[in-house]
């Protein structure tokens, strides 16, 4: 293309649309020979963009980016000849930056639909109820990554017509229908009859076995399938049960009577929950080996079944103490030692057998059986001494996580384990009052009902009743045409027959479908104080203003900055702000994707107690950092982090002993590989897919999420490179090919040394030293080697060379107002409903740029938090 | 009132559903067929039925060794034989999509290319499902984790995953049904009522607040348009059947193919009664371990699917897979004896979809999806094999305008495959 062509489209152009603003000369001299509407290299057309509105977000998004490239020294490409001179180039950034604050301003924000959760707290908040949406309630969509994103949270009928019916749902909880008799049915339910997961029974003959406890409800509790509790009450349960104990020599030990724990569990819940959760009914024991029926009187709520635990089973995990474990059973080490000492034979194979994967099989129990009761086993040769036994216990439980599968599989054939034959569920014998009806006859619809004047006739109670709920539940002050409407309703069902109760019933269903309750911030521009209010309220707690706060806007305090950082400062004391760590955490760091990736078998036995370590980490890291105020440079290289034994010993590979299953705090030595955000399991999962490691997703991530620098997204029809493990090329000369063509090359050299520092990390965040190479062993069983050593070696733009995942810590510390700058975008972006404009992020980058330069005085995460409170951005929708 | 009485056990639930479904719907009640003008043309589908496989089906046993008419059924198929004739086995069809990532990428299995646009099953409920009283059912087996169905801006739909209310929703129960009404009539004033909120909220807001308002009054309208359509029509019956709610919901993770056998059977009174003529159906991937044919299996269905090649998990997924296939040939089954208001067989007129977002459950792919079509009046009896630059959405194409819907491309796709089932 000739420089004359481009020059006259330019001019052209630049007559129809003269945009002072824009630095033309410069584009003209140094951009348009390749961006121009025909060529528009690497898809970027500069003509368009130049006559497009720049108040529209994706369009001054163009211009920030053609500014970054060009400040950045990354455009004109270095290739080109004709470059600019440094003063150009700072000419053009300065002239675009005003531009865009000019153009790209504070505020802009729209309607802003409440979350699903939000809601939810919502009509919690509101009504006092408990509540929770139907399964079949839609979800939302993520914009921005959060999903409390304005332009994500759109209404589409079926979510309206969900609204409408949760709605009824939540005046129910109110003023509930009136109930019908009820005539006591009777339930059997028989062994195949229960839900159980392969850890937690076996149907045998006309029982169910079951020979684990572990904390998890899953993994070893049993209960009804299809029974549900649908009308609370009281209920007798009667349950068949028997000890199964064949008396083989390994398990011959098992003589006390085996105590089975009766919880209740609603039955839509998540199982993958801690056995500590349920409530607990009953015990009994089961002492002989033929059937026994056990009676016992139980009260079940609404959706709940009844759930059995062998509370002292043999098998255990040494990581996972069950709840209150006062029944003193022996640990799994004692029973491994008790049996290969007992059965010499067993022992045998034990000793001979590889742990590893290959243990996981079904079959693994039946080979090594085989073994053990193989004629030509030769027993007199093998050395049985006590030294020999210690070796191969302490091997096995090195390994449980192979070995107790094998276990499972030969208590169900061989015992010990608890059968239940049947159980029978008859009632409700007595509707009982359930806590939740006290709570509400007692309780909520008194402060319902508490604006009215007592006494008074039914008509005239409507009114003061509705001003305080309307105020609530449109979270400003109702209006007396409000008043009339609403009055009017409830009068109107009353007149034609129906009681002030169904009149209420009916205007707290109008009032939850308002677009007054369903959307927040109505008025665009600075908020006031009622609008203040809420956004501090849903950004910190993901609910609506509490009575305090609620108080302190009607006193017109909050457009006082003093008063809203007391306020702020007052919720994150609470209890509260645990929503606000939760669904931030959960979502900046990814954390909450873990539940849909379930790692490579291969890799690790998977529990819920990992994922749960890794979610539990990324809250409590992030709680503490914010309560006590640590500073930015804590979240990267900080001396703590918090875990439970799962993923402290298990991922991070350290030997800490935690009561109960819970979580501790641990120091993070100087030079650990674990700890910080870069170093975090649960970032470093949520970033893999399970399988193998992604370094182009993981140096994204950090681009998005802790350097605050978006590549964009991939040019469209470019293949993903997909990771092949299976050994013919490695990850680094995979990532070659982006550095090979020009188009890719632009992002990626950003984005692939970050992955390529992070390789340490395998897909589960343990860290490792050589890629897996996997081989199978002559039964077809995977066996683990060492590949090909990792190379996390990179050079970062700027000639920053990254030696490793210290390197990378190093550079983030380095321009830690970068990441501050990141954090803070996020954070707004979570309180804003919408990402920050131009205008707001330069305000943005001042703040944190005097706070950096504050952190040598000690201000922390929590002062630069109540920073941003007093923003433009913060202040305007 | 009982709740949960010995003595209607599943199987007797099953039985009334598959044998004495009573009276529907009249016969004169029936609205004209759908899709407008010529649409009584014999050669026109009504309806469309689509399942989704969470964790797909093992290729190796689902695929045919042969291609054409002359195959030899393969393992997974063979409850599928005595409807050999009613459907097509499509392999080495997928939609390109430009990441494979497993779960998420699963999503794409009735949207296209991407997955934040419109579902097949929407596209075609907008266009055929206004007359029934459900423009279109969203169903699920086991828990939805990952939506399947997006409505016109992409937005997931949830799905119903208790039998007993999918029941209520077709069926309200006598005594729930004076309660319903009175809430749903009372609802029209409620909604009289937010209307005129937004209106005066609309006055004072911005251009682009309006624009997000007029979001709010389409979904109002819709649901207005709904409710009516939920409520009890004066002097008309509603469609009575002659069997009891289920007594239990079968949400156990370890009764998912105890579910997937209700709703199927849910399904197919819903078409017969003309309820909804466009429904979706979502087979969850659980970690509970099934029991089939009173054999349990060794390890949950979830564990089965990453068996990383061991040639007994595959077998054990295999099982699992069949039964599907035995649930869905049953479903087969009764929309081959129910008939529409001309006395044909419901199978003739409807067309059901059952496949998968993902292609290989244990390597996470994408690509490569098992596809069966059924009924609808096409030309059946086949397994097509893709060719190179065949797209599964091909398939949609074709499946559109035998739909009635006039659409020369779905998603990325801008062929058809009417040349093999017309």
């Amino acid at each position: 293309m000739s420089f004359r062509r481009a020059g006259i489209t330019w001019a052209l152009f630049s007559l129809a649309a003269p945009l002072a603003a824009a630095p033309l000369p410069f584009f003209e001299n140094y951009c348009i020979e390749c961006h121009d509407a025909d060529s528009a290299k690497g898809g970027f057309d500069l003509e368009a963009l130049k006559g497009a509105d720049w108040g529209v977000e994706k369009n001054s998004d163009q211009w920030e980016r053609v500014l970054k490239r060009v400040r950045d020294g990354e455009m004109p490409p270095a290739k080109e000849e004709n470059q600019p001179s440094a003063e150009e180039r700072t000419a053009a950034t300065a002239e675009l930056h005003r531009s865009l604050m000019e153009k790209a301003t504070a505020g802009g924000g729209m309607l802003q639909r409440l979350s699903r959760n939000e809601y939810r707290e919502s009509i919690v908040s509101l009504l006092g109820i408990d509540f929770e949406l139907p399964d079949e309630f839609p979800p939302d969509t993520v914009a921005h990554g959060f999903d409390n994103s304005a332009s994500g949270l759109v209404l589409s009928p079926t979510l309206m017509e969900a609204y409408f019916d949760a709605a009824t749902l939540a005046a129910d909880g109110l003023f509930p229908p009136a109930s019908r008799p009820v005539e006591p049915a009777r339930v059997v339910v028989a062994p195949g009859d229960f839900t159980f997961a392969e850890t937690a029974g076996r149907v045998v003959g006309d029982a169910i076995r079951m020979v684990v406890r572990t904390p998890q409800i899953a993994d070893s509790c049993i209960w009804p399938a299809k029974f549900e509790t649908r009308i609370p009450g009281k209920y007798k349960l009667r349950i068949n049960a028997s000890r199964f104990v064949r008396g083989l020599l390994a398990n011959s030990s098992f003589d006390e009577p085996m105590k089975c724990r009766v919880y209740a569990q609603p039955v839509d819940q998540e199982e993958g929950q801690s056995i500590a959760k349920m409530r607990k009914l009953t015990e009994f024991t089961v002492a002989s080996d033929d059937p026994e029926t056990f009676k016992m009187e139980v009260e079940l709520h609404r959706t709940e079944a009844p759930v059995l635990y062998f509370a002292n089973a043999l098998i255990s995990r040494p990581t996972d103490r069950p709840p209150d474990d006062h029944l003193k059973t022996p640990t799994i080490e004692t029973v491994i030692r008790e049996m290969l000492t007992r059965d010499k034979r067993l022992f045998a194979v034990w000793k001979d057998a590889k742990i590893d994967g290959g243990l996981q099989r079904g079959s693994a129990w039946t080979n090594l059986k085989k073994l053990r009761d193989a004629p030509d086993l030769n027993v007199e040769a093998v050395n049985h001494s006590k030294e020999e036994i210690e070796t191969v216990v302490q091997r096995m439980v090195k390994e449980i996580g192979f070995v107790d599968p094998v276990l499972i599989f030969q208590f169900y054939e061989e015992g010990a384990a608890l059968q239940i034959h049947s159980m029978e569920i008859i009632g409700p014998f007595e509707v009982t009052e359930s806590k939740q009806e006290k709570k509400r006859r007692e309780e909520l619809v008194p402060r319902f009902m508490a604006a009215a004047p007592t006494g008074a006739a039914p008509e005239e109670k409507v009114r003061p009743i509705l001003k305080s709920f309307l105020s609530k539940a449109f979270r400003r002050p109702a209006t007396d045409a409000d008043l009339d409407r609403f009055s009017t309703m409830v009068m109107d069902q009353m007149k034609s027959g129906h009681s002030l109760e169904e009149g209420l019933h009916l205007a707290i269903r109008t009032a939850l479908i308002s677009p007054r309750f369903l959307y927040r911030g109505h008025h665009a521009g600075r908020l006031d104080d009622w609008d203040l209010a809420s956004r501090l309220a849903y950004f910190l707690t993901g609910a609506p203003p509490d009575d305090q706060l609620n108080a302190a806007a009607a006193a017109g305090k909050l457009s006082d900055h003093a008063q809203l950082t007391a306020e702020a400062n007052r919720l994150m004391d609470s209890e509260a702000i645990d929503r606000f760590v939760t669904s931030f955490t959960g979502q900046w760091l990814g954390v909450r994707s873990l539940e849909d990736i379930t790692p490579d078998p291969r890799l690790i036995v998977w529990q819920n107690g990992h994922r749960k370590g890794m979610v539990g980490e990324a809250e409590r890291f992030f709680n503490e950092i914010l309560r006590t105020n640590r500073t930015l440079e804590t979240f990267i290289k900080p001396d703590f982090t918090w875990g439970n034994e799962r993923l402290l010993n298990e991922i991070y590979g350290q030997k800490v002993a935690i009561p109960n299953w819970g979580f501790a705090r641990i120091e993070v030595p100087d030079g650990a590989q674990f700890g910080g955000l870069l170093g975090q399991a649960g970032v470093l999962m949520a970033t893999s897919n399970g399988n193998q490691t992604q370094p182009v997703v993981r140096g994204v991530w950090v681009l998005h999420n802790i350097l605050g620098d978006p590549p964009p997204p991939p040019p469209p029809g470019i293949p993903a490179i997909d990771p092949d493990t299976r050994g013919t090329k490695t990850v680094r000369e995979l990532l070659a090919a982006h550095t090979r063509d020009a188009k890719c090359a632009s992002c990626h050299r950003k984005i692939d040394p970050i992955g390529m520092a992070l390789e340490n990390y395998d897909p589960l965040g343990r860290w490792r030293t050589h890629y897996p190479e996997w081989t199978q062993d002559e039964k077809g069983q995977p066996v683990r080697t060492d590949g090909a050593l990792i190379d996390p070696q990179g050079e970062f733009p700027g000639g920053v060379p990254f030696k490793n995942i210290e390197d990378l810590r190093a550079y983030v510390l380095n321009n830690i107002d970068q990441f501050g700058q990141c954090l803070s975008e996020k954070l707004l972006t979570y309180a804003m409903g919408r990402r920050p404009t131009y205008a707001e992020r330069d305000e943005i980058k001042h703040l944190v740029q005097a706070h950096v330069a504050r952190s040598k005085d000690g201000a922390g995460f929590r002062d630069l938090l109540l920073d941003l409170l007093p923003s433009e951005g913060f202040r305007t929708r | 009132m009982d709740q949960h009485h010995p003595d209607i056990s599943r199987r007797h639930f099953l039985k009334t559903a598959g044998m004495a479904i009573a009276l529907p719907m009249l016969e004169s009640t029936r609205p004209a067929v759908a899709g407008g003008s010529n649409a009584s043309s014999a050669s026109t589908a009504k309806r469309l039925v689509c399942t989704g496989a969470y964790l797909g089906y093992h290729r190796e046993a689902i695929y045919p060794q042969q291609t054409g008419f002359g195959y030899e059924i393969p393992p997974t198929l063979e409850a599928l034989q005595r409807h050999r004739n009613d459907f097509t086995i499509f392999s080495g069809f997928d939609h390109r999509p430009p990441k494979a990532d497993g779960h998420d990428t699963w999503q794409t299995f009735l949207t296209g290319e991407t997955r934040d646009s419109i579902s097949l099953d929407q596209l075609v409920a907008a266009k055929i499902g206004s007359t029934t009283r459900y423009q279109s059912l969203q169903l699920s087996a086991g828990k939805a984790k990952f939506p399947m169905n997006r409505d016109e801006k992409g937005k997931p739909l949830p799905m119903i995953s208790r039998p007993s209310v999918l029941y209520r929703k077709l069926f309200a129960i006598p005594e729930d049904q004076e309660r319903m009404d009175y809430i749903l009539k009372s609802g029209g004033s409620a909604l009289d009522m937010v209307l005129e909120d937004a209106k005066r909220l609309s006055r004072n807001v911005s251009e682009a607040d309006r624009r997000k308002l007029d979001e709010y009054f389409d979904a109002l309208r819709e649901v207005e348009r709904r409710v009516q359509k939920r409520m009890h029509p004066a002097g008309q019956t509603m469609p009575k059947v002659d069997l009891s709610p289920p007594s239990y919901d079968p949400i156990g993770p370890s009764l998912m193919i105890e579910a997937e056998k209700m709703m199927y059977d849910l399904m197919a009174l819903a078409l017969e009664a003309d309820c909804s003529r466009v429904m979706t159906l979502f087979l969850g991937g659980e970690g509970q371990v099934f029991t089939i044919e009173g054999e349990t299996l060794k390890a949950g269905y979830h564990a089965l699917s990453h068996h990383g090649n061991d040639p007994e998990k595959i077998a054990e997924l295999v099982k699992v897979d069949r039964e599907h296939m035995r649930c869905l040939a049953e479903f087969l089954d009764q929309l081959k004896s129910k008939t529409d208001a001309d006395g044909r067989p419901l199978l003739e007129t409807t067309l059901v979809l059952s496949g998968t977002g993902i292609g290989d459950a244990n390597a996470h792919a994408n690509n490569d999806l098992p596809t069966v079509v059924i009924g609808g009046g096409l030309k059946h009896g086949q397994h097509v094999k893709a060719g190179g630059n065949q797209l599964l959405g091909d398939l949609y194409v074709t499946l559109l305008q035998k739909l009635g819907i006039e659409a020369n491309r779905f998603s990325n796709a801008t062929q058809n495959l009417n040349q093999v089932l017309l």
